[in-house]
């Protein structure tokens, strides 16, 4: 009997949860400032659909299922955390020229996950938490009574968790800090997430480096820096720590880090490449398991093309040579952050989009003339610069979600050409109901703005309010760049310290610090406890012990919470925008 | 040395992390900063000792010999669980993941030490193609469809490129 992995009815009810989700995932981006992954709730879908009414639905059938839902879903925050920016800035721009931008992000973040797939699953064989907590969920059917007991009651806890923080019962932030009367600047304070924990449980004695980058950013560059007198010890002290100091500096040591990080990796990225050339010929039947690397090469020369038109038709104004440079250095960004998202999502599962797209914006800036030129007189080349950041973002968000998703199918055998081929089918939708949906919200009767500091709802300080946060964040450092204002000198220093501390001899340490560094504290330090209580019982319970109930309970933990927050975000937008 | 090494990274890196997240980087210190940590970073890649980078806790595997003497284990079993159906191919194919391959991986960078990362990857590459096949066979013995038995053999083959590409000692 055939081993039905590819079907209609998974590619069709991944194509409808991956619809409903980008539009709701949309709604909450411009609401809270960040996405969820649809992965397990897509997973769970599949679970009542394939297996409970159908009845015949198979392991790999619900991947394919997850996979497209959730390769759909993930252009929601690449789209989110940039172009909204256009619009608070009052600039305008062509909506469908964007979205090309967008689907030309969407492909090139697949193209460019062929390679990073065989190095980071296979040989540097990085934990990706989601992704191990869908494979968890995708095989409980066969795992035993104990290991879904224990997946439920994750589930359960972190569901009744995100249920008594809506209703205000928990608070978003325990301020152990104040508690142990540190000073404020210090930001000491645990998220409170049991998703966060839970990715932290998954990643163990590898996430450990992350939460040394936090201590190091807040227990002694923050002390060093106020000791110092370099910030002063005032109310704003842990605001200039964070947004002038630590951020740039992390995003920096982000890009060294991923640098060096290929230099010191290119043996094995040559033997990943090398394996998939020799890959299509050995498949385990039914035709290879792996994609030929041709489909990187001219992934990449179409995706440059695609770019140049895009940059091309934003601005035709633009000099030759600066649209060449923008098509070609957009592309080489893209391959750079997808290693550095693909990384960081693998390590610790938190990727740093918005950073990472708002280096791009500052390059394109940089390319198209428009550092220190003024608002007035730079603003195509903003809007040239923001078409880009939405391909970057949206290809790096495609990155980090198809890695979660491929390292799933390798946890539960499913073929990665197989996974990747239905992804490259749908990778259009994504944008396409993204920006939609953002402009629909944007649009109101009166013609005032829908979202964004100056809209109605949050001037008056209504529930419906939008305040589009990471929008807002890049509309701020737009007009800092443009005003001449750009943290050049933290990039450099960032990454040049990246690249040091990556000679290191444990794996991707410069990433994890910058990334510790990039994130506020309290994700930090939640995430760190997993780590210590994960270290903790691998030492004393061994490595099996972990897989059969850590594991599945840790996954309950980050499945709960996704499910949760989709179904209030969902619940906001059916209510009209309450909460 | 060791401790010489871990003292100089860790000073090199403060000093430069402090330096570089001033308002206005100091890049003298911060130079001498980097400077530092990449010799104190150098010093323990050179000192590295291959069966230090593993912890004791991997399943028993200490040394290169018996990681090569379990991988060897392991390609037996998968060779004779070929022979094997039904609910008792799903208990070796769940005895040959977590019993046997678990530990390999965990103390798979003993190779990666004495062999470098090249030598690594010869193995592991076919090691996480044979890796997926068995999870393939796992879910088709749960789902009750497809061959399991053709994933077992495929995995079979791949331990076995995976084996024959053991770099010589």
């Amino acid at each position: 009997m055939a081993y039905r992995e590819i079907s209609a009815r998974a590619i069709g009810l991944g194509v409808v949860q991956g619809v409903v989700m980008t539009m709701a995932f949309t709604y909450a981006g411009l609401k809270l400032g960040f996405t969820i992954g649809g992965s397990s709730v897509a997973a769970i879908m599949g679970f009542v659909v394939l297996r409970g009414l159908l009845r015949d639905g198979t392991i790999v059938e619900n991947n394919i299922n997850q996979t497209v839902a959730s390769g759909i879903n993930t252009a929601s925050s690449g789209v989110i955390f940039t172009l909204p920016a256009l619009l608070l800035l009052g600039l305008s721009f062509d909506p469908w020229t964007m979205t090309m931008a967008a689907v030309a992000g969407s492909f090139m973040g697949i193209v460019v996950i062929i390679p990073l797939r065989k190095q980071m699953v296979e040989l540097d064989r990085l934990r990706f938490p989601t992704g191990t907590a869908v494979a968890t969920l995708l095989k409980a059917p066969g795992a035993g009574a104990q290991k879904a007991m224990l997946l439920g009651a994750g589930t359960a806890a972190a569901a009744i968790q995100v249920v008594l923080m809506e209703a205000t019962i928990l608070p978003e932030e325990l301020p152990v800090g104040e508690w142990i009367g540190l000073p404020d600047y210090m930001q000491t304070a645990i998220y409170v997430s049991l998703m966060n924990l839970g990715a932290g449980l998954l990643s163990g004695r590898g996430g450990l480096p992350f939460f040394l980058g936090g201590v190091l950013a807040w227990w002694f560059l923050a002390p060093v820096a106020v000791s110092m007198g370099w910030v002063a010890n005032d109310a704003d002290a842990g605001g200039i720590l964070y947004g002038s100091m630590l951020r740039p500096l992390g995003i920096g040591v982000l890009i060294g880090g991923a640098l060096m990080g290929v230099v010191l990796a290119f043996p094995a990225i040559k033997a990943a490449l090398n394996s998939l050339q020799a890959a299509v010929k050995i498949g385990t039947g039914g035709g290879s398991d792996e994609l030929p690397i041709q489909v990187l090469y001219v992934g990449l020369a179409l995706s440059a093309v695609a770019l140049l038109g895009v940059v091309w038709m934003t601005d035709p104004t633009l000099a030759a040579w600066r649209i060449v440079a923008a098509g070609i250095v957009g592309v080489c960004w893209i391959a750079v952050a997808g290693l550095i998202v693909a990384q960081a999502t693998g390590m610790t599962d938190i990727s740093p989009l918005s950073g990472l797209a708002l280096i791009a914006v500052t390059l394109m800036l940089a390319i198209t003339g428009a550092v220190g030129a003024g608002m007035e007189d730079a603003s195509s080349a903003i809007t040239v610069a923001v078409a880009v950041g939405v391909a970057v973002c949206v290809a790096t968000s495609q990155c980090a979600d198809m890695m979660q998703d491929l390292k799933t199918g390798h946890l539960v055998g499913s073929r990665p050409a197989a996974q990747q081929k239905v992804q490259f089918g749908v990778a259009w939708i994504g944008p396409v109901i993204a920006i939609g949906t953002m402009m629909l919200l944007w649009q109101t009767p009166d013609g005032t703005p829908g979202f964004g500091p100056e809209s109605l709802a949050c001037i008056e300080g209504s529930a419906a309010c939008l305040p589009a946060p990471q929008a807002g964040a890049l509309e701020g450092m737009i007009s800092g760049v443009v005003g001449g204002d750009a943290p050049v000198d933290k990039y450099i220093a960032g990454g040049i310290l990246g690249g040091a501390v990556t000679l290191f001899p444990i794996g991707g340490l410069g990433v994890l610090l910058g990334l510790a560094m990039y994130l506020p504290f309290s994700i930090t330090l939640g995430y760190g406890i997993g780590c210590l209580i994960s270290m903790g019982l691998q030492r004393v319970q061994g490595a099996r012990w972990m897989e059969d109930h850590v594991v599945p309970l840790a996954a309950g933990l980050i499945v709960g919470e996704a499910l949760m927050a989709l179904g209030f975000s969902v619940w906001k937008i059916v209510s009209g925008g309450g909460g | 040395m060791k401790i010489a090494a871990w003292l100089l990274f860790i000073a090199g890196t403060l000093v430069a992390a402090a330096s570089g997240a001033k308002l206005e980087p100091l890049w003298v210190p911060f130079g001498i900063g980097i400077v530092v940590a990449v010799v104190g970073a150098v010093m323990l890649r050179r000192s590295q000792d291959p069966a230090g980078s593993v912890s004791e806790e991997q399943g028993g595997i200490k040394d290169l010999a018996t990681l090569r003497t379990r991988f060897e284990g392991l390609v037996s079993q998968i060779g004779d669980a070929r022979e094997v159906e039904g609910d008792a191919l799903k208990d070796v194919v769940e005895d040959a993941l977590m019993e046997q391959l678990l530990p390999i991986i965990d103390a798979r960078l003993l190779l990666a030490a004495a062999h470098g990362i090249e030598g690594y990857a010869g193995v592991f590459t076919p090691t996480a193609a044979g890796e997926r096949c068995l999870n393939r066979a796992w879910s088709m013995l749960v789902d009750g469809g497809g061959d399991p038995g053709a994933q077992v053999s495929a995995a079979h083959g791949h331990l076995e490129r995976a084996l024959a590409a053991w770099p010589a000692t």
